[in-house]
């Protein structure tokens, strides 16, 4: 479904992402870890178009996508969320997502000339959300500000607000991150059900049992080169992922 | 009758103000773009106006309305083409190119002696239904005149601001990356937006050509755009009600400034004071009120569209969407 060909990116002097290869196939659960500044983010900003990639190229679906514009590629169904999931802090849980869906009401003059059908499309994507929101246990604060809400439940708006605009594919960054455990095994749960449903992932995070509880397959990255991959109990055995996780930890002790 | 025809002039200058602030709500509140040309759309459109309506040897001597109306779009045309170089830019850069554009038009309306009539200015412009209202109450009517058309300003600009397009623009004043990862272009809809902000600004040149019946380039500095800013900023960004009293208050108390009896020869003085006076109100404000006078208020969709649910968990039998308690 989505093949990352020998992608590089260099920032300046810095080699943040360096001949990647990577593949997800339909309807599997990918991970990817790695410490700090291994160039997670930045992969992701390169499959999603937010970065231009120095060399190498991008195919989703079998197309090759490397050449398309971020708007493009959402349209195609590949949604990714953000490390800091922010999204608009003064819009309402409920205007995060219905502001989603490609609108009618979207221009200066269908405001004003095409009220009747603007009024009609609101309501049938108010109920489309209000579903979506009764799902994720966020229904009852769907008229709070989305800076209101605790990191938890950011992480969860972040993934209804993506799943709004019809994925087929989602890349995850940090979904777990800030989330207490209680919260975490409802977020296993949402990852799984959607999978059931027949979504694909392709997550970033640091929470390694999480990591390990819902994925098919784990890559993992160093200094933006990919160091391994293979199944979850592959990955934990395997001596290089634990040298450069070993490492890290030292040098954040130090 | 003298105190009724001064308040009416101290309300026109007001709601002249209190049109440009809600122009520049569109794109600097809502959209949160850092406009700082707003004196040069209002130039632009006040001498398109009178280039087009006023009689030769300035004027092409066409109707009223043609002027009106080719100030915004002249106006808007130009913001077209500022808009399309700067608003890919980082915003810092379009803060710079909308300054020194204003600064241009007012350079160019100085400079071109031939067109503009140079540092000068054009005198004695005529003023809509001049012939048929008397004089001396002539600025009764004309307040009225722009208080009617604030209120159009008003409707038009919070319509915009209750519809699925106002909740666009603010999404993208919050977070343009995120607004671009769920697959919107935002490119155009911020040109569009500016282009409709300018336009607006353009027509309001016109009533301030009427006001003042003169136009010369020293009425076009960019001390407009701060106080319309200010403004702006005391009333509360992104609320239209906050940017129409906040122009008001802030034009009332520089007015006020004009009774403050001094000597004739320290009347530079006080000009300098009327900036010092905005300013601390600005400071006064921003310490006691930080989101200005009227906070930019959050409307729930669901009151504004009249939304509603069913009051029960079910599943409907034909399968259809699932409705949830409220
Ligand atoms: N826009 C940028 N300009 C310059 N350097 C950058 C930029 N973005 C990332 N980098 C650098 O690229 C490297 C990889 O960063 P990246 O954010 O991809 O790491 P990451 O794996 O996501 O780390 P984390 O786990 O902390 O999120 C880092 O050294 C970072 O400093
Ligand atoms: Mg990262």
């Amino acid at each position: 479904m989505l093949l990352v060909n020998d992608i590089s990116k260099s920032f300046g002097g810095i080699q943040a992402v360096k001949d990647v290869n990577l593949e997800v196939k339909k309807g599997e659960i990918v991970g990817l870890i790695g410490p700090n500044g291994a160039g997670k983010t930045t992969l992701f900003n390169m499959i999603s178009l937010f970065l231009s990639s120095s060399k190498g190229g991008v195919q989703f679906l079998g197309e090759n996508i490397s050449r398309e514009t971020p708007e493009r590629v959402v349209e195609k169904g590949l949604l990714r969320t953000f490390q800091t999931p922010v999204g608009f802090p003064k819009l309402t849980v409920l205007e995060n997502l219905m502001v989603v869906p490609k609108q009618k009401g979207e221009g200066i003059f269908s405001t004003f000339l095409k009220r009747k059908s603007i009024v009609q499309h609101e309501r049938e994507n108010y109920y489309k959300v209000c579903a979506l929101l009764e799902q994720f246990n966020l229904f009852q604060k769907r008229n709070e500000l989305a800076e209101n809400l605790s990191a938890a439940e950011l992480k969860l708006l972040e993934l209804c607000r993506q799943l709004m605009a019809n994925p087929k594919i989602m890349l995850l960054d940090e979904p777990a991150s800030g989330v207490n455990p209680v919260m975490l095994d409802k977020m296993v749960e949402h990852i799984l059900r959607l999978r059931e449903e027949g979504m694909t992932f392709l997550v970033i995070d640091h929470n390694l049992g999480f990591i390990y509880r819902i994925c098919d397959r784990i890559y993992c990255l160093a200094n933006g080169e990919l160091i391994a991959s293979g199944t979850p109990e592959e990955i934990s055995n395997n001596e290089r992922v634990k040298s450069v996780y070993l490492g890290v930890n030292e040098n954040e002790s130090a | 009758m003298e105190a009724l025809v001064f308040i009416s002039g101290l309300v026109a200058l007001g709601g002249i103000y209190a049109m440009l602030a809600i122009s520049l709500n569109v794109n600097g509140g809502m959209l949160g773009l850092w406009d700082l040309g707003v004196v040069g759309y209002f130039a632009l459109g006040a001498y398109s106006y009178t280039l087009i309506s006023t009689d030769a040897p300035y004027g092409l001597g066409l109707p009223m309305v043609i002027g009106v109306i080719a100030s915004a779009v002249i106006t808007g045309l130009l913001s077209l083409f500022i808009g399309f170089t700067a608003l890919r830019l980082r915003s810092e850069y379009l803060l710079i190119t909308t300054f020194a554009f204003a600064e241009i038009i007012r350079i160019v309306a100085t400079n071109e002696d031939w067109l503009t009539n140079g540092n000068v200015g054009i005198f004695g412009l005529e003023k809509p239904f001049q012939e048929v209202i008397p004089g001396s109450i002539y600025m009764v009517f004309f307040a009225g005149l722009v208080l009617a058309a604030l209120g159009g300003y008003y409707f038009f600009a919070q319509r915009l601001a209750d519809s699925p397009m106002g909740r666009y623009m603010r999404a993208i004043r919050e977070n343009e990356q995120v607004t671009q990862s769920i697959g919107k272009e935002i490119f155009k809809t911020k040109l569009k937006v500016f282009v409709l902000s300018s336009s607006m600004v353009g027509v309001v040149g016109c009533f301030y050509v009427w006001y003042m019946s003169i136009i010369a380039p020293n009425m076009f500095y960019s001390t407009v755009t701060f106080t319309v800013w200010t403004a702006l900023v005391l009333g509360g960004i992104g609320n239209n009600k906050g940017a129409i009293i906040g122009a008001f208050v802030l034009i009332f108390v520089q007015e006020a400034t004009r009774f403050i009896p001094v000597p004739t020869e320290y009347s530079t003085l006080l000009a300098g004071i009327r900036q010092l006076i905005s300013g601390m109100l600005l400071i006064l404000v921003l310490r006691f009120l930080p989101q200005g006078f009227i906070a930019e208020k959050f409307k729930s969709v669901e009151r504004l569209f009249n939304l509603e649910l069913k009051n029960s968990i079910v599943n409907e039998p034909d399968g259809g969407r699932r409705n949830v308690a409220g």
